[in-house]
């Protein structure tokens, strides 16, 4: 039975493992980061596997986790970053065409409150509710930093403001929770 | 105009991270696990000394087993010759048990053939045992199965197996071109299979335990040269066989991803997992036999193949393609196909709850635009 777990979450790990680099990277801006926090969700995930299979939904249990894990490690890491020194490469490879660049880049210099906001709600489609919940703050809050962090991102990419604003608030009014 | 959904997914994509570090993780995870049980464990430990000083028999039979031994079936497998019955394909040994296989008659009136020139469709496969005294008894072998397939694209054969207890049986249609295959079994014994013609068709079968699966094969050409193949291995079932490469041929590399975990109510009902390898590129859903083709350039967007019910379906997707959108009857429902890189294709499957129904397939690239639409089963 352990044998078939750990076969279970190993696949599981191969499989999502670039989507939640991805999500962390999001979170974090930093690639470093972003594996430390994806490996240190993905070993939580599995000192509880059993748990986390029977939740029925092992990925977003996962996401739920990174983010956690982010804001865990951002506390930490608050005090180191301002010491000298680079977290060891992690030999992993980042091609950022230029539309892409900016986008990230912009991402990079929001706060990290609002980053997860704009992650959560318009990356992973999570509703205001979920988004609130996830990171144990209120609607109101959830609201006001989405509404500055998409302020900065149209300022700082030359967005197309009132109707690309409009069309992924409406987007994601339409597919909340789906995808 | 694409939203920001779209563009944060395209600029994200464009983060490439390195191999997951599972070994890593798993072994993290086991250092939570026993932080988190420490506590416990040291109540728990007093009392495992005191019972282990007081009762050192029981310690003793609490020992682990020693390994299992396996033992070694031998494993033979014969063609059908001159005098044996219309049908016969095949038959040998699996340990003490015989074996044979045989084709039903196309041309009979309600068999499932479908005409006087078509591929026999279902087989039959017995086993039996012959006691000490010479009587008879059945081995529990008796199994029969349908959709034998002529090779197509170069495949020197099309294997169609089915399972009992503990053997895998498997019957094959034979290209003209191929003067015998051999077969590699797990525990390195080999057995040569001779085409016969059973009711005009090219055949071979075999029999072998579900324990020492067949891991490699050749098909010997008329020629001189031969194609080989690295079988497709889901425990339980029998091999499957996607690519037959001629030697030196690339052959793609080991991958797996699981595509879904099956376990989100209503939808993605089951556990689709995607293999990549030698055998080609396969995808296992659920309980069923996995789907499996050559593979090694599926570089287009489609729909290789799906259940007879429609609630399963599994395919490619181009490397331009930014997500594939099915929609659900009642077009309530709008789902992202689960999708992922598995050695160096893009594959997708999604698996749908029963009463669900899909009724589009569409594939947009990262700025939204529609560039593919999927056919969908009837």
């Amino acid at each position: 039975m352990a044998g078939t777990a750990d076969e279970d979450f190993r696949e599981f790990m191969r499989g999502r493992w670039p989507a939640m680099v991805r999500l962390a990277y999001a979170l974090t801006g930093d690639l470093g980061h972003a594996e430390d926090v994806a490996q240190a969700a993905f070993a939580r995930a599995y000192a509880a596997w059993a748990r986390v299979t029977r939740a029925g939904d092992p990925e977003a249990y996962l996401r739920r986790i990174v983010v956690n894990e982010n804001h865990r490690l951002f506390r930490k890491r608050r005090v180191a970053e301002d010491l000298p020194g680079e977290l060891p490469d992690s030999g992993v490879t980042v091609y950022m065409p230029d539309p892409h660049m900016e986008l990230l880049a912009a991402l990079r210099r929001l706060g990290p409150r609002q980053r997860a906001v704009i992650v959560l709600r318009y990356w992973l489609d999570m509703s205001e509710a979920e988004t609130a919940a996830t990171l144990g703050c209120t609607v109101g809050t959830v609201k006001s930093q989405a509404s500055r962090a998409l302020a900065t991102l149209r300022k700082d990419c030359g967005l197309d403001a009132a109707g690309r604003q409009d069309s992924y608030l409406q987007r994601s009014d339409v597919v909340e929770g789906r995808l | 105009m694409s939203d920001l959904r779209t563009e944060l997914d395209a600029a994200l994509r464009t983060v490439v991270p390195g191999e997951a570090p599972v070994e890593a993780a798993m072994r993290r995870g086991r250092r939570l696990r026993l932080r988190r049980r420490a506590g416990a464990v040291a109540g728990a430990v007093a009392v495992a000394v005191f019972v282990t000083v007081g009762y050192p028999a029981l310690t003793r039979q609490s020992a682990p087993a020693p390994p299992e031994q396996h033992q070694r079936i031998a494993v033979t497998d014969e063609p059908a010759g001159p005098g044996s019955p219309p049908g016969a394909v095949a038959h040998g040994k699996v340990g003490g048990a015989s074996w044979e296989v045989d084709v039903d008659n196309p041309n009979v009136t309600g068999s499932s053939g479908q005409g006087n020139t078509a591929l026999p469709q279902c087989y039959s496969a017995r086993g039996s045992i012959r006691g000490a005294d010479g009587t008879v008894y059945s081995s529990g072998l008796s199994v029969s199965g349908c959709g034998l397939t002529y090779p197509t694209g170069g495949a020197p054969v099309v294997f169609t197996g089915t399972e009992s207890a503990t053997n895998g049986v498997a019957i094959g249609a034979v290209a003209p071109d191929v003067t015998y295959l051999t077969l590699r079994l797990a525990d390195g014994q080999e057995l040569k299979l001779i085409p016969v013609t059973a009711y005009r068709a090219r055949l071979v079968a075999y029999v072998v335990p579900l324990s020492n699966p067949v891991v490699g094969a050749k098909a010997v050409l008329a020629n001189g040269q031969y194609l080989a193949a690295v079988p497709f291995n889901q425990p339980g079932k029998t091999a499957s066989f996607g690519l037959w490469a001629l030697p030196g041929e690339h052959v793609p590399p080991t991958d797996s991803v699981v595509l879904t975990m099956g376990t989100t109510p209503d939808i993605w009902s089951q556990k689709v997992t995607a293999y990549e390898g030698p055998w080609g590129t396969c995808w296992v859903i659920g309980r069923a036999d996995p789907s499996c083709v050559p593979a090694g350039g599926l570089k287009d967007t489609s729909i290789i193949g799906h259940s007879g019910d429609g609630l399963a379906m599994w395919g490619s997707a181009a490397d331009y393609i930014g997500r594939i959108l099915v929609t659900l009857e009642g077009g309530a429902s709008v789902l992202e196909v689960p999708r992922a890189q598995v050695g160096d294709e893009q594959l997708w499957a999604f698996t749908l709850a029963k009463g669900q129904k899909a009724v589009s397939l569409k594939g947009y690239d990262s700025f939204g635009k529609l560039i593919w639409t999927g056919k969908l089963p009837l």
